[in-house]
């Protein structure tokens, strides 16, 4: 007899968990109704020899209750015997999900693939932050090269490995206790795993201000590099004072026409820079000022900034406002669950270990100082050797 | 290109018209990509989205 053939009894917990397990999985069964006694129950003990319920039968072979039935469901041999197709119901359980593109999670891939872990990279993007750069003057081996070329160049190495990819979607929840750790995208996609390397980097932070959100890409802008081209003859401003900043700055000066630089503090970044930004005709500098306001309908027309000594308000008319105030980690999701410093950032151990059996983290999301690209890459490949580690001695 | 769709590049860091035509389109959209699809507008790079919008090219390269 083909398909499942299942008896159940009225008011048994398990007869009903296994039902409904069956219909979450569309998978068809015949239901005969038993009690002690009766033809069926006669029936049921002849062909499965057991006297307890739910009984399940798959093509007519007995095959235990509802644990068994989970079971079967789970290595995939339920759908092969019903020749169901295997393709959503198994689900692999990787040994590493490495989350994040950027250089630390590209390069724990790598180390986790060599040591034929098998691994799979989930980021929103190829690169992370190094792609809001245009080159990379310090990376051993390249004394200058193009960041979309090193990017390219990282990203071909580690597909050299044959790493699994799930590129273009962000995780949107962990579950990361219990020896099989989850990761979700959305309701759409679970994946398993035995370890999770945390590579999630880190995001500019914004100025928390009226007109900021509703105006990001009409105005508002993060990336210099990315979106100063756009600028070509605008009048724009730049928030901040550090380093970032003034390098929006002098990527701002080639293209546009007035460059307002709006600092909390005077500025602090090295003084070589400082000395550029100061030499431009371009750039006028307002230090001890907020901002307190981004002014546009449609698109960004101004900002308004107040003096921290008099109080005073002042308008900028800009098309542009670059904001250049530092950055945050990216450990939203890992925020109730691994200890974070003051600043956000995962605390680890010296071999990436983040606090919980099986999670490791590593670059700039972590309490690691030096946001380089170079120490990213290191830290990467120290996470892919401690996830080895751990699994090894798991086995 | 993977999924071998035609398409006009416009580098808009070179071409100040073409700044002034994206703004257009998008409704002030001053980032890239900007990607205009039948009469659809995308501001920056959503999968789903996209993919979603590619469904009008091959409803009307079927008809």
């Amino acid at each position: 007899m083909k398909g499942i053939t299942f008896y159940s009894m009225d008011g048994c917990a398990f007869c009903i968990k296994a039902k409904s397990f069956l219909a979450e999985k569309e998978i068809q069964f015949t239901e005969i109704k038993v009690s002690p006694g009766s033809d069926e129950w006669e029936e049921m003990k002849e062909k499965t020899g057991s006297e307890l319920v739910p009984q399940i039968l798959i093509n007519g072979e007995p095959a235990g209750g509802y644990s068994e039935l989970v079971n079967l469901h789970s290595t995939g041999v339920l759908n092969k015997k019903l020749g169901l197709p295997d393709k959503d119901s198994i689900n692999p359980v990787y040994d590493v999900i490495v989350i994040g593109g950027g250089p630390a999670g590209l390069n724990a891939a790598l180390y986790a693939s060599r040591k034929v872990l098998k691994t799979i990279l989930i980021s929103k993007n190829i690169g992370g932050q190094v792609a809001d750069t245009y080159d990379i003057d310090n990376y051993l081996g390249f004394s200058q090269i193009e960041t979309a070329d090193l990017i390219k160049k990282f990203d071909e190495h580690v597909q050299k490995y044959g790493v699994e990819k799930h590129v273009g979607e962000a995780v949107t929840s962990l579950d990361l206790t219990g020896k099989i750790k989850k990761v979700f995208i959305g309701d759409k996609k679970t994946y398993f795993s035995r370890t999770v390397i945390i590579a999630t980097g880190k995001r500019p932070r914004p100025l928390n201000v009226t007109g900021e959100k509703n105006l990001i890409g009409k105005g508002v802008a993060y990336c210099s590099t990315c979106d100063a081209p756009l600028f070509a003859g605008a009048d724009v401003a730049v928030i901040g004072g550090g380093n970032s900043a003034l390098e929006a700055v002098i990527d701002l000066d080639k293209v546009a026409d007035k460059i307002y630089m709006v600092s909390l503090t005077p500025l602090t970044g090295d003084q070589i820079i400082i000395n550029k930004v100061k030499n431009s005709s371009k750039v006028k500098i307002y230090t001890k000022y907020d901002t307190t306001r981004i002014i546009g309908d449609k698109t960004v027309e101004g900002i308004e900034i107040k003096s921290l000594e008099t109080g005073d308000l002042s308008l900028l008319d800009v098309e542009g406002i670059f904001i250049e105030i530092g950055l945050l980690p990216n450990s939203d999701l890992v925020i109730d669950t691994l200890i974070t410093n003051n600043q956000g950032e995962i605390e680890i151990d010296s071999v990436c270990r983040a606090g919980v059996a099986g999670v490791f983290a590593c670059g700039d999301v972590t309490n690691i100082p030096f946001k380089q690209v170079v120490i990213a890459a290191g830290e990467g490949a120290k996470a892919a050797l401690s996830a080895y580690n751990y699994l090894i001695n798991q086995r | 290109m993977q999924k071998g769709i035609e398409f006009t590049a416009y580098d808009v860091s070179k071409d100040r018209g073409a700044v002034k035509e994206m703004m257009k389109i998008s409704n002030g959209a001053r980032t890239v990509p900007v990607i205009s699809i039948c009469n659809e507008v995308l501001i920056g790079f959503d999968k789903d989205r996209l993919q979603q919008a590619l469904n009008c090219l091959k409803q009307s390269s079927a008809i």
